[in-house]
């Protein structure tokens, strides 16, 4: 089994070993940032989200309360442009075409709604990569450490191979 | 090579901490449009929906004083009510102190509340909370069976300009929350200086790694190199 190590791992190919330890170790750097954009996005994306609930209560309080205000629900539900900024294009549309729509009497609902399911779909795939990509960090760690490892014993071993010679 | 990835450490380091503060400075900037929404639509519902109230309670109240003023003295508590919540939430959120104009003229409307329950019905809310009668019910049952309390003359003048002065403060909180908005930073221009800071630190790390990582293979190359060429020279 040693020798069989210390053929694998000759002087030569600690190098190879160390490029792999490298290759592993920039990985995880940067698949660390890439989770770290992805929480930036996150403080982005609760907000948004925040805003529409709060549009939630605003149409609900409308829709409950004094006749002068009921069914004006199309003034405040759109959400600021970088929030729209986050959702993908065919629903930016849905939202403009439901603010264009004169004649439809719970644009505001609708909208808010697709905000919601839009918003949500958005947390979700962040969510669902940012686990993955969690995995992925660890994975390449333990892989860089692994090789690590297996270098610091071919080292130990020309030690002591230089200490016999 | 030392020195270079030194330096981009170092240059790490800094926008780490920029970054950290831009970002959290985001979350503020986040949580006081927040707040501003919030108020603005509990302004724009409370104005339609308090004032119309406070109007028609009081026709009801003076055609059948005091027993038809239930109404009147359920909006008049909403009305203090709302106006101590504004004050709190002015302060708490929005810098307002009490030396503002707009906590000024909320506390000035909830004394007049005051003043129309202890003229108009001989009771002001203060001492009704004090003998423990909090509901509008209760309220008018008390007044009702303190003799000679209620003064239907005393109410109508009392009561004349209430609706107009609580649609004066809805405006000026408005004009409050307009003024404040137009001071907290840009939103979009935070988030854009966060993403370059995030940027810096992504390229920093990246060529530090890639440094540290070019030395370490430059090191045990030289090092296999000598190993190899070592015993060529004890052979001659």
């Amino acid at each position: 089994m040693n020798k069989y190590l210390l053929f694998v791992f000759g002087a030569s190919d600690r190098l190879l070993l160390l490029a792999f330890s490298l290759a592993a170790g920039l990985t995880s750097v940067i698949v660390g940032q890439k989770v770290l954009s992805i929480e930036n996005t996150a403080i982005t994306v609760s907000h948004c989200q925040r805003l529409n609930l709060q549009n939630i209560f605003f149409l609900n309080q409308a829709h409950s309360g004094a006749p002068s205000i009921k069914g004006n629900n199309r003034l405040t539900v759109r959400l600021p442009g970088y929030c729209d900024g986050l959702l993908p294009k065919p629903t930016v549309g849905t939202l403009d075409s439901l603010q264009a729509d004169p004649n439809s009497p719970v644009a505001g609902e609708e909208a808010i709604k697709v905000y919601s399911d839009a918003l949500s779909a958005i947390e979700d795939r962040d969510s669902e990569l940012k686990r993955n990509l969690l995995i992925t960090l660890v994975a390449f760690n333990v892989l860089a450490l692994a090789i690590e490892s297996l270098i610091l014993y071919s080292e130990r071993k020309n030690l002591e191979s230089e200490g016999d010679g | 090579m030392v020195a270079l990835s030194l330096g981009t450490a170092g240059v790490f380091g800094v926008n780490s901490i920029f970054f950290f503060i831009s970002q959290n400075h985001l979350g503020n900037i986040a949580s006081s449009i927040e707040n501003l929404q919030a108020l603005d639509h509990t302004i724009s519902n409370e104005r339609n929906e308090i004032i119309p109230a406070l109007r028609q309670g009081r026709e009801l109240c003076l055609n059948s004083f005091p027993d038809g003023c239930q109404p009147y003295v359920e909006s008049l508590l909403f009305l203090r009510n709302r106006a101590s919540d504004y004050s709190a939430a002015l302060e708490a959120d929005f810098q307002a102190t009490e030396r503002s104009p707009v906590i000024k003229e909320l506390t000035a409307l909830s004394d007049a509340t005051n003043q129309i329950a202890a003229q108009g019905y001989g009771l002001s809310f203060a001492r009704a909370k004090s003998l423990g009668i909090f509901s509008p019910e209760a309220y008018i049952g008390f007044v009702k069976g303190k003799e000679g309390s209620p003064r239907a003359a005393a109410f109508e003048t009392q009561s004349t300009a209430i609706a107009i002065n609580a649609a004066k403060a809805f405006n000026s909180l408005g004009d409050y929350s307009s003024a404040y908005a137009k001071t907290v930073p840009n939103f979009q221009a935070t988030q854009a200086l966060t993403t370059t800071l995030y940027w810096i630190i992504v390229s920093a790390e990246i060529v530090v790694f890639s440094l540290v990582g070019s030395i370490a293979l430059l090191n045990t190359r030289t090092e296999v190199l000598s190993k190899k060429t070592a015993p060529r020279a004890d052979s001659r």
